[in-house]
């Protein structure tokens, strides 16, 4: 008997798949729901299916929703909160489990970028509502995000994941921290900005050359496949500080993580400058690290803006704190 | 417990934010979905980056799914075929000619039967088949290779069972017009 023309065609249009291409592409996939997960609030449980009676499930499914539904709605009432509202600090838990939650380094510094996002939006609409005083506690809140985000991408790096989209949006919210900054200039009263500026001072790192010290003795030495490199060139690839873009007031650029560095990434070394940009009308800040003005102005890819007088050490009004390698994590 | 039952609770525990499930679910599906992508667009590039795109598109989207008639693998096809034709739209002219290039010369799996009375090779298949309509081309790749039912097919294509039927007939009917003429040399 011929085959069939139909046989023909299945026989045909069969495609053997490479070995090990589903594996390749199964870690891609996986990688983008694990930073999806991160994202979401984790689902409610569905109830289970039962050969019950038809009104006893019901009625049962009605309490049920009813409770779920006044518990979602403090949930959702506490993720709309803002920082002037009572709910706030329930909102400030909610995301602390969430980010608890997170499946890997790499899903828990995507969301912690995204909360870091979040703390600019709440600075975005207290400034609106004329409420500055919040300004320098969500500034810190943010720090403390995109420090632990940092050091979460670090871990990432070394478990060989691939970081780009993180990094990515990693440089993505510290310029939009840096613009939101820069555009706040006559929206801050003098004791906030004052305070602001001790808080940067309160949390002011140690030098890079300590800073490095106790880093290098905590970072693992033992690199997974994929990352190259030393341990130095590890801690070099930690994104500058939240708030270590520089801004040149002449030129009005931002020019933070986008600089290039010796281990090519984009990111500066440790120790570039960990500067907030200059406030305007501001006045000078007392004498930073020296540390950190030799290494600003040696940093590369900041050249261009080494000579700028808003970006040195010192006459900025604020000083993001370094990453602290012995702060507890979040 | 039926293969369908379990492709039910593997559903039902991704609905519930079960991560492994969805990978057990990928695991499942990637051959055939894969195959399907590759058959259409030519480049094993691009097959892979639009499959991924798929399992993606089904895990933000399955939330929404619910079981109806066809069943998950219509729903879970109908996402890659748009996909596809998606890929497709972001083409330009002078790539689609090249790519039909591509396609005829596929290398298929399987040989064929060698001792059927009138047989042809698989790149003479593969390239009457980049002739057919993108209609009977869909019928074909998605009855015969996945082996959808004609219900099926019709949730993928957005067409009725009839419709399918008339379309299979067709495409079977110009196939075997295209390889006797040798239009697909």
């Amino acid at each position: 008997m011929p085959a069939r023309l139909e046989d023909q065609l299945i026989a045909a249009l069969n495609v053997a798949v490479p070995a090990g291409l589903r594996e390749s592409v199964k870690i891609r996939v996986m990688t983008e729901v694990d930073r999806l997960i991160a994202k979401k609030p984790a689902p409610m449980p569905r109830p289970p299916r039962r050969p019950w009676d038809v009104l006893k499930l019901r009625l049962i499914a009605l309490a049920s929703g009813m409770i779920v539904m006044l518990g979602a709605g403090a949930a959702v009432a506490a993720a709309a909160a803002g920082p002037d509202s009572w709910l706030y600090p329930v909102k400030q838990d909610l995301e602390s489990v969430r980010a608890g939650l997170a499946r890997g380094s790499m899903a828990e510094s995507h969301y912690q970028v995204d909360r870091a996002g979040k703390r600019l939006d709440e600075i975005d609409a207290m400034i609106t509502a004329g409420k500055p005083e919040y300004v320098p506690d969500l500034l810190a809140h943010y720090a403390t995000h995109m420090r632990r985000a940092a050091e979460l991408r670090n871990e990432a790096l070394a478990n060989g994941e691939n970081t780009s989209q993180l990094d990515e949006a990693i440089a993505v919210t510290q310029t939009r921290h840096d613009e939101l900054l820069k555009s706040l200039s006559g929206d801050l009263p003098d004791d906030i900005r004052q305070a602001i500026i001790d808080e940067g001072e309160d949390g002011a790192a140690p030098s890079p050359a300590d800073q490095q010290q106790g880093e290098a003795a905590s970072a693992d030495s033992t690199t997974a496949g994929g990352v190259t490199g030393s341990d130095d060139e590890q801690i070099n690839q930690v994104p500058p500080p939240p708030g270590s873009a520089v801004l040149n007031d002449e030129t009005g650029d931002a020019d933070g993580t986008s600089g290039s560095s010796e281990s090519g990434d984009g990111y500066g070394h440790q120790g570039d400058s960990n500067d907030m940009p200059a406030l305007p009308e501001s006045q000078s800040a007392p004498e930073s690290q020296p540390d950190n003005h030799e290494t600003h102005e040696g940093g590369s890819g900041h050249e261009g803006h080494a000579a700028s007088p808003s970006s040195q050490p010192g006459e900025s009004g604020y000083q993001m704190p370094q990453p602290d390698p012995a702060a507890p994590p979040e | 417990m039926t293969e369908k039952s379990e492709l039910r609770g593997l559903i039902r525990q991704i609905q519930d934010g079960d991560r492994d499930a969805f990978g057990a679910l990928y695991d499942r599906f990637f051959d055939s979905v894969y195959g399907y992508v590759l058959r259409q667009v030519g480049s094993s590039a691009d097959a892979e980056d639009i499959t991924a795109g798929v399992f993606l598109e089904v895990f933000e989207k399955i939330g929404g799914f619910t079981w109806r008639g066809a069943g998950f693998s219509a729903w879970l096809f109908r996402i890659a075929r748009n996909d596809v034709l998606d890929h497709f739209r972001q083409r330009s002219p002078a790539k689609e000619s090249a790519l039909m290039e591509e396609i005829e010369q596929l290398p298929a799996a399987a040989t064929v039967d060698q001792q059927a009375e009138k047989k042809w090779s698989a790149q003479e298949l593969l390239a009457a088949i980049t002739r057919l309509s993108e209609e009977q081309r869909q019928v074909v790749l998605l009855k015969l290779t996945l082996n959808f039912s004609n219900r099926q097919t019709g949730v993928v294509l957005g067409k009725s069972e009839g419709a399918i039927k008339a379309l299979q007939h067709r495409a079977l009917l110009s196939l075997r017009e295209i390889l006797d003429e040798g239009k697909g040399r």
